[in-house]
């Protein structure tokens, strides 16, 4: 039997002090800083992530049928946000209803029109996330976003589509692309930063606007936007540069006559050089307005159109660094966005009520309006040129070119006016009532509307000569004959 | 058979290892418990069709062999029999038939530990561990010093880290300012090295003043929610009390006069330690980080640490006929937090999705996921697998590397 000690061993004290040692220089060696002020948590911020990068990887990425080009400037017809239609082309004043098709499935009744160009319309709703149909009503494919990104309490949404992508911008700086013809997702880029108002495209870049110092506010500082550039097909980020002051929400506008872009921020209106954008915000001018102007100006050749929170209208001469031009005090609401009618110094515009009414923005003053009875919800108007058959025999001037106002009537109608004179000029049938800006070609449109039993379709309107051209059937609308 | 029969002799003999038999049959029912009320259970498991295997394995549609009924039955003789055996070893002098139906309990828990991988824990490791260990190990109370004190060691060499030492599960549990996290996550790592070194003195006052150390620091984890190593540590500290006790009664001549059962041998507790640390070392040192087999096999004895800073992100869809929907897995309950971001059981998961996905909806084709995590001390993240087709039945985590997110398939 072992007789037992109570006191240790020499040798087995020394060798505890020396465990006792290696233990506190291995615990030293692990956190150098346990004796300093410094933490070694603050080391850890200190190796953030350096560089943002999509996912997957662009070597991972699906490959493109197309490189992703242009914009879908829907729901507009021009990329200033004036609905006018091409210029160059001509029209006649009769259209049939050549296809009427039913979206199958119908979307829910919550859901919203997000994207509409020759190939499919976008619906987004809360339960399903965005589905594409194809302009013949079929389904082509769903994407559904994560409950997380589409609560409630989340801001909207913006979408964009350009030739091959779809570009969804969540909240918290998540975009997620999605090719067009397949809905397979091409890169998610997550900038963990809110973007502050809708992106932009420039060439091959996506440019994304989002605040560059958070704690600039709580530092008492002006904060500063930074634009985030993004390569469209890859999601690779290109480059980040200063943006200017943020003083709250914006929207912006390209104004191509101007070669800049535009931006309205509360009372703030000022301009920025596009072609220098690739380097830096260059600043051309600014200018602050008595009251807050209303989103989405509208950019028409030099001119740019406001209207504010007190009901007026305010055209700024971008030419001229933002000179006020003409004010005007507006009667009603606006119901969408205001319309130039090219070469008639005339604006037009549908007030909440469905009232058409005309400007002239050269006198300043009201030109006339019109009670459209107009029973469905869409407010947007475009204007086109007529043929000139069109001018002599509705007594139009001729140095007008042409140029009318086209815009939702009665309950399931297009009409053409004459901006001089408010002169009803034709009606276009449609199957239902139009819900969103159509799609204007030189010789159809595409609208989507809800028929009387509340089924959303896809209507195809052809003008006679084109339908004969093409060899279709000619189906009897009974809509005014040539 | 002999073997075993002389390790139930040395239990019969002992009062102290009968309290041993306690300790860990408590900690057998409480991981029982746990299988019972989480989700990361056998129970739960054995109802999915698709095998989740352990690291070590090729294939393990063997764990399947069982169908969910036998499973249950497993898993309620496997409570029978740790309550059986708790009864007899800490109300009766029966401790042979207490060892016995340890035997049972402790095969039983196993086969079911082993079903599958996302059972792996820490309190699991160790309960399991440590009940082959007293049940096969000759010369218990002299190993089961050394083998307390090496886990100890092992888990101490786990904190010798910058996610520990940070201070951030400390931080996380109390409103502290952060350098007395630091300071604090300092000292436990300290206590975890130096306090159970003094458990292997015979000096009653290093191994009382260690013993009520390591007390008080489990009683303390058990207040701030660690409970199931902690109840396993404070039975196992209850066991080496009572241990030491029992050999200052002089009790060992009385044990081994028998000419039958001659004094255990010490020998296999230096090979079980060796092992033991030879593993422990491997994995602090990082030896064999280019042998992924080799790696995970010796993972196996290496303890989960207790917790990582670490960020991980998960963005998977679900691919079906009509389109792509984005989706978050469930959180699992009963998961260790340091395994939250373990890449091979967020592989489990998602597989286990495929099959409640096919389940729930004819329309359903494949999961694509990409999962990606970064260190607090890293610059960048770490993709650890990208796929469009997930649900692929040739598609396992060992060759999950050659799969390519843009792998042509029929979406």
């Amino acid at each position: 039997m072992e007789f037992e000690t109570r006191a240790l061993k020499w040798y087995w004290t020394i060798l505890f002090v020396g465990y006792v040692a290696a233990v506190g220089y291995l615990l030293f060696k692990a956190n150098p800083y346990l004796y300093s002020q410094s933490t070694l948590k603050s080391r850890a911020s200190s190796f953030e992530e350096g560089t943002v990068t999509p996912q997957p990887s662009p070597k991972n990425q699906f490959p493109l049928e197309e490189t992703p080009t242009g914009l879908s400037t829907w729901p507009y017809l021009t990329s200033g946000h004036a609905n006018i239609a091409n210029p160059e082309v001509t029209r006649g004043k009769s259209f049939r209803e050549i296809q009427v098709a039913n979206l199958n499935p119908q979307p829910p009744k919550d859901a919203g029109v997000v994207g509409f160009d020759a190939t499919q319309v976008l619906m987004l709703d809360s339960e399903n996330g965005l589905a594409s149909y194809s302009i013949d009503g079929s389904l082509m494919w769903r994407y559904k976003i994560s409950k997380d990104h589409l609560t409630a309490e989340s801001p909207k949404p913006y979408v964009l589509m350009d030739s091959a992508l779809v570009y969804l911008i969540l909240s918290k700086g998540r975009i997620q692309t999605i090719q067009k013809t397949t809905g397979r997702p091409q890169w998610l880029m997550e900038l963990d930063t809110d973007v502050l108002s809708e992106p932009w495209f420039k060439e091959n870049s996506l440019i994304v606007t989002t605040l560059k110092d958070v704690s600039a506010a709580k530092n008492k500082k002006t904060p500063i936007t930074e634009l985030i550039f993004l390569d469209r097909s890859q999601g690779t980020l290109q480059k980040k540069i200063d943006g200017f002051e943020n003083k709250g929400p914006f929207v912006q506008v390209l104004a191509p006559a101007l070669k800049a872009r535009i931006f309205v921020q509360g009372t703030r209106v000022f301009a920025i050089n596009e072609s220098k954008l690739n380097n830096a915000v260059d600043i051309l001018w600014t200018v602050n307005l008595p009251e807050e102007a209303m989103p989405q100006p509208i950019v028409y050749e030099n001119l740019i159109i406001l209207t504010t929170q007190g009901n007026h209208l305010t055209i700024l001469d971008g030419a001229k660094k933002g000179q006020t031009e003409t004010e005007i005090d507006l009667e009603a609401e606006i119901g969408a966005e205001i319309t130039p009618i090219p070469l008639t110094q005339r604006l037009a515009y549908l007030d909440k009520r469905g009232t058409l009414r005309v400007l002239d923005y050269q006198k300043g003053e009201k030109a006339w309006k019109y009670d459209l009875s107009i029973r469905g919800p869409l407010r947007h108007l475009w204007s086109a040129r007529l043929k000139g058959a069109f001018i002599q025999e509705f007594d139009m001037k001729w140095v007008h070119k042409g140029w009318t106002i086209w815009s939702p009537c009665g309950s399931k109608q297009f009409c053409i006016y004459n901006p001089e004179r408010g002169q009803l000029i034709n009606r276009i049938e449609l199957s239902g009532e139009p819900m969103a800006q159509p799609l204007v070609f030189d010789r159809k449109l595409i609208a989507l509307i809800k028929k009387p039993g509340g089924e959303l379709a896809i209507s195809h309107q052809m003008e006679p000569s084109e339908i004969k051209r093409l060899g279709l059937s000619d189906p009897s609308t009974g809509s005014s004959a040539e | 058979m002999e073997f075993i029969k002389s390790n139930i002799y040395e239990i019969k003999k002992s009062s102290s290892l009968a309290i041993l038999g306690v300790a860990l049959s408590v900690a057998q029912l409480f991981q029982a418990y746990v299988w019972m009320t989480s989700t990361n259970s056998p129970l739960v498991f054995s109802a999915q069709t698709t095998s989740m295997c352990w690291p070590i394995f090729s294939s393990c549609n063997w764990a399947h062999w069982a169908s969910p009924g036998i499973i249950s039955g497993i898993f309620w003789l496997y409570v029978i029999a740790t309550v059986l055996a708790l009864v007899f070893f800490l109300f009766t002098r029966a401790a042979g038939v207490g060892a016995s139906l340890f035997w049972v309990s402790t095969l039983t828990g196993f086969l079911l530990y082993l079903q599958d991988f996302r059972l792996s824990s820490n309190p699991g490791f160790f309960t399991f561990f440590l009940s082959f260990l007293f049940l096969l190990i000759p010369s218990k109370i002299f190993s089961f010093r050394w083998i307390i004190f090496s886990l100890y060691l092992s888990q101490a060499l786990l904190k010798l880290n910058s996610d520990w030492l940070s201070g951030g599960w400390v931080l996380a549990q109390f409103h502290v300012p952060d350098k007395f996290g630091e300071w604090i996550s300092g000292l436990s790592t300290l206590i975890e090295f130096i306090a159970p070194a003094t458990l292997l003195m015979r000096d009653g006052r290093y191994f009382w003043s260690g013993w009520l150390t390591l007390f008080f620091y489990h009683v303390l984890l058990m207040s701030v929610g660690v409970h199931q190593m902690s109840a396993l540590f404070l039975g196992l500290l209850v066991f080496l009390g009572f241990a030491d006790w029992e050999e200052r009664k002089l009790e060992r001549e009385y044990i081994y006069q028998s000419f039958i059962r001659p004094e255990p041998s010490r020998i296999w507790p230096a090979v079980v330690l060796l092992i033991f640390w030879f593993c422990q070392g491997s994995r602090y040192f990082q030896i064999f980080n280019h042998e992924p087999r080799l790696n995970s096999s010796i993972n196996l004895l290496v303890p989960y640490p207790m917790t990582v800073m670490e960020e991980c992100e998960l963005l998977a869809w679900k691919v079906s006929k009509q389109g792509w929907e984005e989706f978050q897995l469930e959180p699992n309950t009963g998961r260790a937090e340091s395994m939250v971001c373990h890449p091979y059981l967020q592989f489990l998961d998602l597989k286990s999705a495929c099959e409640l996905s096919a389940k729930e909806s004819e329309d359903f084709v494949t999961i694509a996921a990409i999962f990606k995590s970064r260190r607090s001390f890293d610059s960048e993240s770490k993709i650890h697998f990208q796929t469009s087709n997930l649900c692929d039945p040739a598609l396992q985590f060992s060759n999950i590397g050659q799969n390519s997110w843009n792998s042509k398939q029929e979406h």
